[in-house]
C-alpha cells in the first residue's frame, strides 16, 4: 500500500539545516495496522503528515498504491488525499460552529458527492457509530470521547483506504481510549489500513507492528501481532 | 501625577510601541480630518462667516421678486423713489456693471469696474483708506468723472503711488480724477472682480434712467431694530403705491429684500453643502476604520485588561483609559489633519476655476482650527467608544481565563463586521454621488447648446469712449474694416461681430412688444435675449436658420428695420405659428422702430449650458450698433494662440486703444459653463476614491483578521480534503454577508441622500439606475479585491502548522 524510500525532511534554522526525518524507508501492506512511536520531536507527526500528503516539502520516494507521490503536483496530491486518506487528530479538530451531522458532511462536500447521497451517507454513518441522537449537537456539547468518536466517523465517512491517526486517544481518559482503539481494531479487521502515532504502549498493542523513531531516524521495528493472511514487511 | 495625565502617558507609550497600528490609524485620521478642514474652510466662507462688511446682517438686495425668490434689477427712477420713500432702510445704494478701458503707459486694458451711487461704500461700511469717499455732488451727470481704485489696481498699474489722489487717469470714456483707494481687503459685491469705481451720475430725465430700464442692482442697509419681515412689508406697500401711480411701468408682482449673504453666496450654497456632506462621510469612514483597528488591537490586550480588572479597575476606569488612548490618537491625527487641511486647501484654491464657490474667500484660520479640534473630539468618540466598551466588557468579570480571548474575539469580530458594512454603505453613497456628477457633467458637455462648439474663436472688443459712440458711423466703419482684415487672415473661414455670445457671461435682454398683441400694460410684455449681429454671424457660430432669411449685407442703418427670432420665441410668443412678417418693437414700447420678423433660427443656451433656452432675437448690428463687441472667427484647424495674435495685430493697426479681452474658443465657453459641476464632480470623485480606499482597507482588515482567527478551522478543512479553491470560496463567501449588507444599506442611503443633490445635477435623476449600479458594482469589485489577498493567504495555510499551533 505504502512504500517509502529514503524520505528526508529538513527545515532551515539558525544553526543551518535541521533534519526532522532522515532516510526513512518503510513499507506498509494493505490491511496493516502500524503504530509509530518515539519520544517528542522524533518526527512521528511529521511522518504522518507526509503519509497524509498534508506536507509537500520533503525529498525521497513515496509510493501510495500505484502513485509515485514525489512526482505529483500539490493539487494532485490533494486529490490523492481526498481519494484514499482519512485523518483522526489528538484534539479531535471538529469545527466548533458546525453540528455533528454537519461535521460529518464536510469531507463529502469536498469530494463532490451529491447532496442527497451525502445526507444518506451521513445518516448511515451516524447510525453505524451510534451517534444519531447527537447529530444536532455542537462539539462543545459532547464529551471528549464522543468528540473523538465523531472525529473517527468523520475520518471514515468518505471510505478511505488509509486511516491516519495522530495520538487519537491522547486527550481521552483510559476507558474512552480503549473504546476508540477497539473501534480501530474493528475497522482494521474490515480492511482499513491504519497508521497511528501514539505514546501509549498499550494502544500500540492493538496494531500489528510498531515502528520506533528517534531523532528522525527509524530506530527499530517490532511485530506485535501476526496479521491474518499476510506477513509483515520491513 | 493626575490619573488623566497618567492615562495619557501610558496611551502615548502604548501607541509608540505599536508603530504599524499607530501609523495606519494616524494616516487615516489625518486624511479624514484634513479633507474636512479644507472643505470646512469653504463652508465657512460660503455658509457661515458673515460678509466682510460692517454689521453685514443688515445688508439686503432689493428689487422685484423674481421667480427664484431673489431680487431683480431696478430702474434708476424706481431706485430714487425707493431711496426717498422707504421707512425701513437706513441708507440705500445702486450699482451697475461697467467695463472701461484703462489707457496708461500706452497700454489699453479693459478693466472690470462698477458704476455706483455715491453712498455705496458707506452702505457697505467700507470707507477708502486713501483719499475720500464719493459725495452727492460726484453722483451727477456733470460730476461723474471721479474714480476710486481698488488696492490691487492701484498697486499693479500705479505702483502704489501714495500721491495718486487728485491725479488724472485716462479711461476711454475720458479723463477721470482719482479721489481715493479702497482697503486691500475690500470684497466687491455684484461684480467681485471690480477694480475701479465711478459714480452712476444719472439724472431722472436721462433716457436710461427710466423705470423700466432695469439695469441697476439696489442695495440697502436695514435700519437698526427693523426686521427683514418688516422691511419686506414696507417694500410691498411701496410697490403697491408705485403700481398705482405708474400702472404702465410696473407689471404685477411684489418686491423682495434678500439678505446680501444669500445674494452673494447663492450659487455656491448647494454645491458646498453637497461637498461638506460628502467629506463628512469620508470622516465617518475613517472613524469606522480606526474603530476597527482599535477593536483588533484590543483583542491582543484582553489579558492586560483582565489583569487591570483583577487589580481593581472598574469598567468605567478601563473605558476611560481606552478612550484616553483614542483621544491621544485623534489629537495627533487632528494635528496632522490640520497640516493636510492646509495642503488640500492650497491645492483646492490652485486647481479650482477662478472665483468658483468663493474659494478665493476661504482660508485656514482659527475658525478652521477650532473645527479641527471639534472633528478630532468627535472622531475620538466615534472611533474610540465602541472598542473601549467592548474591550472593557471583555476585561471585566472573566478573570484571567484563556476563554477571554475567544469570547472577546467573537463579539469584537461581530462589531468589526458591522463597522465594515457601515464603511461600505457610506462608500456606496459617496460613489453614487460621484457617479451622478460624472453623468451630469458628461451630459452637460454634450448638452445641445445650439451652436457649433468647435473651431470658433471669440474675442471681446471694447469700443467704448468718445471716439466711438453707439450707432456712430465711426463705429460701424471700424467694424467693417476689422471684419475685412480678419477675413483676410490665413485659415479664417468666417468672421462676424455680435453684442454678446452664448455662454459668454453677458446678459443683454430687452422688452419684446409685438404689434397688435401688446399687453394692456406693456410692462407685462415678455423680454428676449438680444443679439445684435453682423451678417455671417449665424454661419460663423453654426446656428441653424430654420425659416426665412438671416441678417444680410443689405440690412443697413437706413434699410427696413428687421429682426430674427429663435424657435423658443416663436413658440412662446406666437404659439408656434409662423412669425415672419410680424412687427416687433424692441426695448421701449413707446419709441424706436417697428421691426419686421424676417427669419427664424435655432435656440442657443445663453447663461448656462444646463439651463433651457429662453426666447432670443437677432438684430442687424448696422441697425443696433454696440460698442462692447465680441468678434467671432470660424477657423477650423488654426492654432488659437496664433489666430488671437493675428487678430490682436489687426486691431492694433486699426486702433491701438481698443483692448482685446476674454479670448476663448466656443468649446472653452461650453467647458467653462460646466466648470462648477466639473469641479464638484472632481472633488466628489476624490472623496469617493478616498472612501473606496478606506473601505477596502477596512474590509481587508476584517477579512484578514477573520482568516487569522479561522486558521485552525482552515487547517482542519484542508486536512479533510478541501482544495485551495474550496478555501478561497469559503473566505469569499464568509464576506458576502458583510458586503451584501453594506451594499444594500448603501443603495438605500444613496437613494435618500442623492435627492439633496438635485440642484447640482443636470438631466440625471438622483435615482439614476446606471449611477447606482456603477457605484454598487465598483464597490463589490473593490470588496472582492479586498477579500482576495486574505483568501489567497488562507488557501496557502499549511494544515499541519495550523493544527500544531493549537
Amino acid at each position: 500500500m505504502i512504500q517509502l524510500n529514503n524520505i528526508e525532511k529538513s527545515i532551515a534554522s539558525r544553526a543551518g539545516q535541521t533534519f526532522l526525518l532522515r532516510r526513512i524507508g518503510l513499507t506498509i501492506e494493505p490491511g496493516e495496522f502500524v503504530t509509530i512511536m518515539g519520544p517528542s520531536g522524533a518526527g512521528k507527526s511529521t511522518l504522518l503528515s507526509i503519509l497524509g500528503m498534508l506536507d509537500h516539502d520533503w525529498t525521497g520516494e513515496y509510493r501510495l498504491l500505484d502513485h509515485e507521490v514525489q512526482r505529483l503536483k500539490p493539487k494532485e496530491r490533494i486529490e490523492l488525499n481526498k481519494k484514499y486518506v482519512g485523518f483522526v487528530f489528538q484534539q479531535y479538530h471538529l469545527l466548533d460552529n458546525l453540528t455533528v451531522a454537519e461535521n460529518l458532511d464536510i469531507p463529502l462536500s469536498y469530494r463532490n458527492v451529491k447532496g442527497s447521497e451525502r445526507a444518506a451517507i451521513v445518516a448511515d454513518t451516524l447510525d453505524r457509530f451510534q451517534i444519531v441522537g447527537k447529530k444536532d449537537l455542537f462539539p462543545s456539547q459532547l464529551s471528549g470521547g464522543q468528540q473523538q468518536l465523531v472525529g473517527v466517523a468523520r475520518a471514515l465517512i468518505a471510505k478511505p483506504k488509509l486511516l491516519l491517526a495522530d495520538e487519537p486517544t491522547g486527550n481521552l481518559h483510559s476507558d474512552q481510549g480503549r473504546d476508540i482503539m477497539r473501534l480501530f481494531q474493528k475497522l482494521n479487521g474490515q480492511g482499513t489500513t491504519i497508521v497511528q502515532v501514539t505514546h501509549s504502549e498499550e494502544n500500540a498493542r492493538y496494531g500489528h507492528r510498531i515502528v520506533r523513531l528517534r531523532d528522525g531516524w527509524i530506530a527499530g521495528e517490532e511485530i506485535v501481532a501476526e496479521r491474518v493472511g499476510a506477513g509483515s514487511a520491513s | 501625577m493626575s490619573p488623566w495625565l497618567q492615562d495619557a502617558r501610558q496611551a502615548a507609550r502604548g501607541l509608540a510601541k505599536s508603530p504599524g497600528f499607530t501609523a495606519v490609524a494616524l494616516a487615516t485620521l489625518a486624511i479624514g480630518i484634513g479633507a474636512n478642514a479644507a472643505i470646512f474652510s469653504v463652508v465657512d466662507a460660503v455658509l457661515i462667516r458673515p460678509l466682510p462688511y460692517s454689521d453685514s446682517a443688515r445688508l439686503v438686495v432689493v428689487g422685484d421678486r423674481g421667480p427664484d425668490g431673489m431680487a431683480d434689477n431696478v430702474g434708476y427712477k424706481t431706485f430714487e423713489d425707493l431711496r426717498d420713500r422707504n421707512t425701513t432702510f437706513e441708507a440705500m445704494a445702486a450699482v451697475r456693471s461697467w467695463n472701461p478701458t484703462l489707457i496708461a503707459d500706452g497700454r489699453a486694458e479693459r478693466i472690470p469696474a462698477m458704476r455706483v451711487t455715491w453712498r455705496y461704500f458707506s452702505v457697505l461700511g467700507l470707507p477708502p483708506v486713501l483719499g475720500r469717499d464719493f459725495r452727492p455732488e460726484d453722483d451727477r451727470p456733470e460730476g461723474r468723472r471721479v474714480l476710486l481704485l481698488s488696492d490691487a489696481l492701484w498697486r499693479r498699474r500705479f505702483g502704489a503711488d501714495t500721491a495718486i489722489v487728485g491725479k488724472s487717469v485716462r479711461l476711454n470714456d475720458g479723463d477721470f480724477r482719482v479721489i481715493g483707494v479702497l482697503p486691500p481687503d475690500y470684497q466687491g459685491f455684484y461684480n467681485r472682480a471690480a477694480q475701479a469705481f465711478a459714480p452712476v451720475g444719472y439724472r431722472g430725465d436721462m433716457p436710461y434712467a427710466c423705470r423700466s430700464c432695469q439695469h441697476l442692482k439696489a442695495l440697502g442697509r436695514i435700519s437698526r431694530g427693523v426686521t427683514l419681515e418688516r422691511a419686506n412689508a414696507d417694500l410691498d406697500r411701496f410697490r403697491r403705491e408705485l403700481a398705482a401711480s405708474y400702472p404702465q411701468e410696473y407689471p404685477k408682482g411684489t418686491m423682495a429684500a434678500v439678505p446680501l449673504a444669500r445674494e452673494v453666496t447663492g450659487d455656491a450654497r448647494a454645491p458646498v453643502a453637497v461637498l461638506f456632506g460628502a467629506v463628512g462621510f469620508v470622516l465617518l469612514i475613517a472613524c469606522a476604520n480606526v474603530a476597527n483597528l482599535l477593536l483588533t488591537r484590543s483583542l491582543g490586550r484582553s489579558r492586560e485588561l483582565a489583569v487591570r480588572a483583577a487589580l481593581g479597575a472598574s469598567r468605567g476606569r478601563l473605558v476611560r483609559q481606552l478612550l484616553t488612548e483614542s483621544l491621544v490618537l485623534c489629537a495627533v491625527g487632528g494635528a496632522l489633519g490640520a497640516g493636510v487641511g492646509v495642503f488640500l486647501h492650497d491645492a483646492l484654491v490652485r486647481l479650482a476655476p477662478a472665483g468658483l464657490l468663493r474659494l478665493d474667500q476661504s482660508r485656514i484660520d482659527g475658525r478652521v482650527l477650532a473645527f479641527v479640534v471639534g472633528a478630532s473630539a468627535a472622531a475620538t468618540l466615534l472611533a474610540g467608544l465602541l472598542p473601549a466598551l467592548r474591550a472593557s466588557a471583555a476585561g471585566i468579570g472573566r478573570g484571567l481565563v484563556t476563554a477571554t480571548r475567544a469570547s472577546a474575539g467573537l463579539s469584537s469580530s461581530r462589531a468589526r463586521r458591522v463597522l465594515a458594512a457601515v464603511e461600505l454603505s457610506l462608500a456606496v453613497v459617496l460613489l453614487a454621488g460621484a457617479a451622478l456628477m460624472v453623468r451630469s457633467v458628461s451630459r452637460l458637455l454634450d448638452a445641445p447648446v445650439g451652436f457649433d462648439a468647435n473651431g470658433v474663436l471669440t474675442l471681446g472688443l471694447s469700443l467704448d469712449g468718445p471716439a466711438y459712440d453707439d450707432n456712430d458711423p465711426a463705429l460701424r466703419a471700424f467694424q467693417d474694416r476689422l471684419l475685412a482684415r480678419v477675413r483676410a487672415l490665413p485659415g479664417v473661414e468666417r468672421a462676424a461681430l455680435t453684442g454678446q455670445v452664448p455662454l459668454g457671461g453677458n446678459g443683454d435682454a430687452a422688452g419684446f412688444h409685438i404689434a397688435g398683441r401688446s399687453a394692456a400694460n406693456p410692462s407685462d410684455d415678455p423680454s428676449a435675449e438680444r443679439y445684435s449681429v453682423t451678417p455671417d454671424y449665424l454661419r460663423a457660430m453654426g446656428i441653424p436658420l430654420l425659416r426665412g432669411r438671416g441678417i444680410v449685407e443689405r440690412d443697413r442703418a437706413d434699410s427696413e428695420p428687421v429682426l430674427l427670432v429663435s424657435r423658443s420665441a416663436t413658440l412662446a410668443f406666437w404659439g408656434g405659428a409662423d412669425p415672419i412678417g410680424s412687427r416687433v418693437r424692441v426695448g421701449d414700447p413707446d419709441s424706436g422702430p417697428w421691426r419686421t420678423v424676417v427669419g427664424v433660427v435655432g435656440d442657443v443656451r445663453h447663461f448656462d449650458a444646463a439651463s433651457p433656452s429662453r426666447p432670443q432675437m437677432y438684430l442687424p448690428q448696422s441697425q443696433a450698433t454696440d460698442s462692447l463687441l465680441v468678434l467671432v472667427v470660424r477657423s477650423p484647424g488654426a492654432s488659437t494662440a496664433t489666430l488671437a495674435d493675428a487678430v490682436r495685430a489687426a486691431v492694433r493697426e486699426l486702433d491701438p486703444t481698443v483692448p482685446i479681452y476674454d479670448v476663448a474658443t466656443t468649446r472653452e465657453l461650453v467647458d467653462r459653463s460646466a466648470a462648477p459641476r466639473r469641479f464638484v464632480m472632481k472633488l466628489l470623485a476624490a472623496f469617493a476614491a478616498a472612501a473606496l480606499l478606506l473601505a477596502a482597507l477596512g474590509i481587508y482588515g476584517v477579512v484578514s483578521h477573520a482568516v487569522g482567527q479561522r486558521k485552525r478551522e482552515i487547517g482542519i478543512r484542508v486536512a479533510l480534503g478541501a482544495t485551495p479553491r474550496d478555501i478561497r470560496r469559503l473566505v469569499l463567501s464568509s464576506g458576502a454577508a458583510v458586503v451584501g449588507a453594506g451594499l444594500a444599506a448603501g443603495i438605500v442611503a444613496a437613494l435618500a441622500v442623492a435627492r439633496l443633490m438635485r440642484s447640482v445635477l443636470y438631466e440625471v435623476s438622483p435615482r439614476d439606475p446606471l449611477a447606482l449600479t456603477l457605484a454598487a458594482a465598483t464597490l463589490a469589485a473593490v470588496a472582492l479585491a479586498a477579500h482576495w489577498l486574505p483568501a489567497r493567504r488562507a488557501a496557502r495555510v499549511a494544515p499541519i502548522e495550523a493544527l500544531r499551533e493549537e
